[in-house]
C-alpha cells in the first residue's frame, strides 16, 4: 500500500513539476505581420483578430468547439424587452492593471469615449458589427443594460464575436491617446500585453490574476518572420511552435517531418469576386451571370489549395447553423449556358478589366490567370491588370476585383448582408446595390426564425440572379505546428491560446 | 581646396533635398495607408477618419510643407504604429544593422583583398582560376538564395544554428556569411583587376630593378597604388551600410533597419520609410564625400590640380 502511495505521490509530483515547467515556457508563433493596434476596434485585420480574446474578453463567449454561447465577462443575460438586454457582470474579474472590472467598464468602453459616437476612435470600424446598439448603461456595479435601435436577433452573437470585446476603462483613460492605447491595451483576458517591439515581436505574458482557468503557456510571442523558408525552417528546427500563413506548396517539407504537421482549414470567409456594375459591359446582369457559369470552382479549389477547401453552396457557410439554407441551389459550372446568356446580352467581345494584387490572397495571381482562361473559353475578353495597391483595385473604371467575404458572426447578417446590403462595403463603394436585396433586411432582423430563413433564402437567390460577384471557394487558413503542441485552429483568424485552446506544448 | 569642399557639400545638400522630395511624392502616390493599417474590409468613413487624424486629407503641397518644416526642427513624423516618433523607431534599429554590416564588411575585406592580391600575383595559374571561379559564384548568387540555402542546411537539416532573429553570436553566423560571401567576391575581383593594372606599370619594373623582393614591391609599391579603385568600391559598400542588408535581414528576420524598411513599405508607414530613405541617402552622400576627400589625400595629382 505504501508503495502505491509513494508511486502516486511521485506521479503527482512529476505532473506538478511538468505542469509548472510547461507554464514557464514561451509559446513562439512566427507570423508574417504583427498586429498594428491591439484594441479590436483599432483595425479590422487578421493580425489583430489573431490576438483578441487572449487579451480582451467578450461579455458572452463563443465556444469554437461547439458553436454555443457561454458566460464570459457576463454570467447571465436576458431580454427585458424587445430592444433591451440586461447582463449580470461577473464579480471576481480583475483587469491586467489590478483594478476590478465592473459594469462601468462596459458602459464606458461601448460609450462615446471609445465607440458610441461619430468621431469616436473605434466607431467607424466597429459600427458595421455593433451598429444596432444605441446605448449601454450601467444600472448597478455589476449590471448593464444594452439597448438596440430595433429588435436584433444577433445581439448575443455580436457581443460574443469580433469587436464585441470589452477592455478596461480606467486604463483606457490613462493611456492618453488612441495610438498609445493600441500598444498597451488592458483587458481581463488570460494574457496581458508584455512587450511590443515594433517590426520584431509582440509578447503577451500570462496574467496571474485571471479569473478563469490558467493558460498552459507562461507567455506567447508573435514573432515577425516574413520569409516563408525561414518560418518553415524555424518550425522544423524547433525554434517556433507554430507558424502562420502556410500555402499548399509549402505543405510537403512540413508533412515530411516527424516533428511537425499542417493544421487548419476553411475559416469563416469566402474568397469571392466583385463585379463593378457601373462598367458598361458588366451592368447587364446576364453578362455577370455568364461569367459565373463559366467558372469551374472545384477545379480552382483543387488546383490552388490541393483539394483542402470546399466550394460553398452560395454565399453562405455551414457554420451558420439554422441559418444555413441547405436547399439553396448555387451557380454551377455550365459553359454552354454562359455562351447562351452572352449571346442574349449581345456581348461583342468587349474588354473587361480584372484588377488584382500580387498574392494578397493566397494564389491570387494563379487564380486570376485560371479565371481569365475559363472566361476566354466561353468568349469573354478579360484583361488582367496586376496593380500595386488597393486604391488602384477599387478605383473608377474597374471591372472585376477580388474580395474575401468574412463572416464575423456565423449568420447571413454577418457576411452576405453586411457586405452587400444597405450601408455595406460594396454599395458604399458604389460597385453594386439592389433595392430588392436591401428589402431582405427586415426579414433578416426578425426575431422569428422562419422569417429570417426566408429572407436569407431570398438574399441568396438575388445574389445568384443579379450577381454583384461570385464566390469561388471557402478561404482556408493553414498553420504549421510542432506535433508536441496540442492546439486546434478554429474557423476564425483568432489563435486561441486560452486554457481550452492550447492544452500543452 | 576649400572651393572643392564647398562645391561638394552643396551637391550633397541638393542630393539630400531631392531625395526627400522624391521619397515624399512617391510614397504619397503609392497607395492609401489606411488600407494597410485598418484592413481592406473597412468602409470609407473609417478611412476618412484615419486620414483626417494623420493629416493625410490635406493637399500634398500642404503635407510637403509641414513635412519639410518638421524635418528642419528634427521632427521626422510619427509611425502609424503606436504614433511613436519615426526617428526613434529607426534609430533603435541602427545598432543591429551596423553590427551585422560591420562584421560582414570587415570579413569581406579580410577575405576579398588578400584573395584578389593572390589571384593577381599568381595570374593565370591554378590558384588564380580557382579564386576567379569562387568569386564568380559569390558574385552571381543572389543573397536570398545563399541565405535560404544556409537556413535549410544549418538551421533545418543540421540544426546547429538559429534560423532567424538576433540576440546571440550564433545568430550572426549565417547572415554575416551571406553578406560577406557576396561582398568578398566584389573586393577580390576589383583588387585583382586593380593589382593587374598596377603590376604592369613601369614603376613596378623599376622597383624590381632596384633589387627589392617581389613581395616587398607588391606590398609597398603595388598595393598602395591599387588602393584608389578599392576605395571607390569600399565607399559604395560602406555607403549602403544602412540598407545594404535589406534582403538578408528579411530572410533571417534580423531586427535591423532593412527589415523595418520592408515592413514599413508593406504597411505604408510613410514616416518610417521616409526616415530610413533619408538616413540611407545621408550615409551614401557622406560616404561619397569622404571618398572624394580620401582621393585628394591619396592621390597627389588631384591635390595639385585643386591647388592650381
Amino acid at each position: 500500500m505504501s508503495i502505491i502511495r509513494f508511486g502516486c505521490a511521485a506521479l503527482a509530483l512529476a505532473l506538478t513539476i511538468g505542469a509548472a515547467q510547461a507554464q514557464q515556457r514561451d509559446l513562439v508563433v512566427a507570423v508574417t505581420s504583427l498586429p498594428k493596434h491591439l484594441d479590436p476596434m483599432g483595425a479590422n485585420s487578421n493580425d489583430n483578430e489573431r490576438v483578441s480574446q487572449n487579451v480582451v474578453e467578450n461579455l458572452i463567449m463563443y465556444d469554437f468547439a461547439t458553436g454555443k454561447l457561454e458566460p464570459g465577462l457576463a454570467t447571465a443575460w436576458r431580454m427585458i424587452d424587445a430592444t433591451t438586454m440586461e447582463l449580470d457582470i461577473r464579480r471576481d474579474v480583475k483587469c491586467h492593471n489590478g483594478e476590478d472590472f465592473t459594469a462601468d467598464d462596459v458602459a464606458v468602453m461601448f460609450g462615446p469615449a471609445r465607440y458610441n459616437a461619430e468621431g469616436a476612435p473605434g466607431h467607424a470600424i466597429a459600427r458595421s458589427f455593433l451598429g444596432l446598439i444605441t446605448d449601454v448603461e450601467a444600472t448597478g456595479a455589476h449590471t448593464v443594460r444594452i439597448r438596440t435601435r430595433q429588435p436584433d436577433p444577433l445581439l448575443e452573437l455580436r457581443l460574443a464575436s469580433w469587436m464585441g470585446q470589452v477592455p478596461c476603462a480606467d486604463a483606457y483613460r490613462a493611456a492618453g491617446s488612441w495610438d498609445r492605447w493600441g500598444q498597451s491595451v488592458v483587458g481581463t483576458g488570460p494574457f496581458k500585453v508584455d512587450t511590443v517591439k515594433q517590426g520584431q515581436f509582440v509578447r503577451f505574458a500570462a496574467f496571474d490574476g485571471y479569473w478563469g482557468e490558467k493558460p498552459a503557456a507562461r507567455s506567447f510571442t508573435l514573432k515577425l518572420v516574413p520569409e516563408t523558408a525561414a518560418r518553415v525552417a524555424g518550425l522544423l528546427a524547433g525554434e517556433f511552435h507554430i507558424i502562420t500563413e502556410i500555402a499548399p506548396d509549402q505543405f510537403r517539407p512540413i508533412e515530411a517531418s516527424a516533428a511537425a504537421e499542417v493544421v487548419g482549414g476553411p475559416i469563416r470567409s469566402i474568397r469571392a469576386l466583385v463585379y463593378d456594375s457601373r462598367h458598361p459591359i458588366l451592368k447587364d446582369a446576364r453578362v455577370r451571370r455568364a461569367l459565373n457559369l463559366a467558372i469551374d470552382r472545384k477545379l480552382i479549389a483543387d488546383a490552388i489549395f490541393a483539394s483542402r477547401t470546399p466550394v460553398p453552396q452560395g454565399l453562405q457557410q455551414a457554420s451558420f447553423g439554422d441559418m444555413f439554407i441547405a436547399d439553396h441551389v448555387a451557380t454551377g459550372y455550365d459553359p454552354a449556358r454562359a455562351r447562351t446568356l452572352l449571346a442574349e446580352a449581345g456581348y461583342k467581345g468587349g474588354e473587361i478589366p480584372y484588377r488584382y494584387l500580387k498574392d494578397y490572397y493566397t494564389g491570387e495571381v494563379a487564380t486570376a490567370q485560371i479565371l481569365q482562361q475559363m472566361w476566354k473559353a466561353v468568349g469573354v475578353n478579360v484583361k488582367l491588370e496586376l496593380v500595386d495597391n488597393f486604391n488602384q483595385v477599387i478605383a473608377d473604371g474597374g471591372g472585376i476585383s477580388n474580395i474575401s467575404n468574412a463572416a464575423y458572426y456565423p449568420d447571413p447578417l454577418g457576411q452576405l448582408f453586411r457586405l452587400y446590403g444597405r450601408g455595406g462595403l460594396i454599395p458604399t463603394r458604389k460597385q453594386w446595390s439592389s433595392a430588392d436585396f436591401d428589402a431582405t433586411e427586415a426579414g433578416l432582423l426578425s426575431l422569428d426564425k422562419s422569417e429570417r430563413q426566408a429572407a436569407a433564402r431570398r438574399a441568396l437567390v438575388i445574389y445568384e440572379n443579379d450577381p454583384p460577384g461570385t464566390y469561388l471557394h471557402e478561404l482556408p487558413m493553414f498553420y504549421g505546428k510542432r506535433k508536441s503542441v496540442t492546439w486546434m485552429a478554429n474557423d476564425t483568424a483568432f489563435m486561441d491560446f486560452r486554457a481550452g485552446g492550447l492544452r500543452s506544448f | 581646396m576649400a572651393a572643392i569642399l564647398v562645391r561638394k557639400l552643396g551637391r550633397a545638400a541638393l542630393t539630400v533635398f531631392l531625395l526627400i522630395t522624391f521619397t515624399f511624392v512617391v510614397l504619397r502616390l503609392s497607395g492609401d495607408p489606411s488600407f494597410h493599417v485598418l484592413g481592406v474590409d473597412v468602409d470609407q468613413a473609417a478611412r476618412d477618419q484615419f486620414r483626417a487624424r494623420w493629416g493625410l486629407d490635406a493637399s500634398i503641397l500642404t503635407q510637403y510643407g509641414a513635412y519639410l518644416a518638421g524635418i528642419t526642427g528634427g521632427d521626422f513624423g510619427r509611425s502609424f504604429v503606436g504614433a511613436r516618433p519615426a526617428l526613434d523607431v529607426v534609430l533603435e534599429r541602427v545598432p543591429a544593422t551596423l553590427s551585422l554590416m560591420g562584421l560582414a564588411i570587415g570579413l569581406a575585406i579580410a577575405i576579398g583583398i588578400p584573395a584578389g592580391v593572390v589571384a593577381a600575383v599568381y595570374r593565370n595559374r591554378s590558384i588564380d582560376r580557382l579564386l576567379i571561379a569562387v568569386t564568380a559564384v559569390g558574385f552571381c548568387i543572389p543573397t536570398f538564395v545563399t541565405g535560404i540555402t544556409l537556413i535549410l542546411v544549418f538551421g533545418a537539416f543540421l540544426q546547429v544554428l538559429p534560423t532567424s532573429g538576433g540576440g546571440t553570436i550564433a545568430h550572426y553566423v549565417m547572415p554575416v556569411a551571406t553578406i560577406a560571401l557576396a561582398d568578398a567576391a566584389i573586393f577580390a575581383r576589383f583588387t585583382r583587376s586593380a593589382m593587374l593594372d598596377v603590376l604592369r606599370q613601369p614603376y613596378i619594373r623599376a622597383a624590381m630593378a632596384r633589387g627589392g623582393s617581389y613581395a616587398y614591391v607588391v606590398r609597398h609599391h603595388a598595393l598602395p597604388n591599387a588602393a584608389l579603385p578599392l576605395v571607390t568600391i569600399a565607399g559604395l559598400i560602406l555607403g549602403s551600410v544602412i540598407v545594404g542588408a535589406t534582403i538578408t535581414e528579411n530572410v533571417f528576420a534580423w531586427p535591423g533597419i532593412g527589415r523595418l524598411l520592408v515592413a514599413s513599405v508593406v504597411s505604408r508607414d510613410v514616416a518610417v520609410v521616409q526616415t530610413i530613405v533619408i538616413l540611407a541617402g545621408l550615409s551614401m552622400v557622406v560616404t561619397n564625400l569622404a571618398v572624394d576627400l580620401l582621393y585628394i589625400w591619396l592621390d597627389p595629382r588631384i591635390r595639385t590640380r585643386a591647388d592650381r
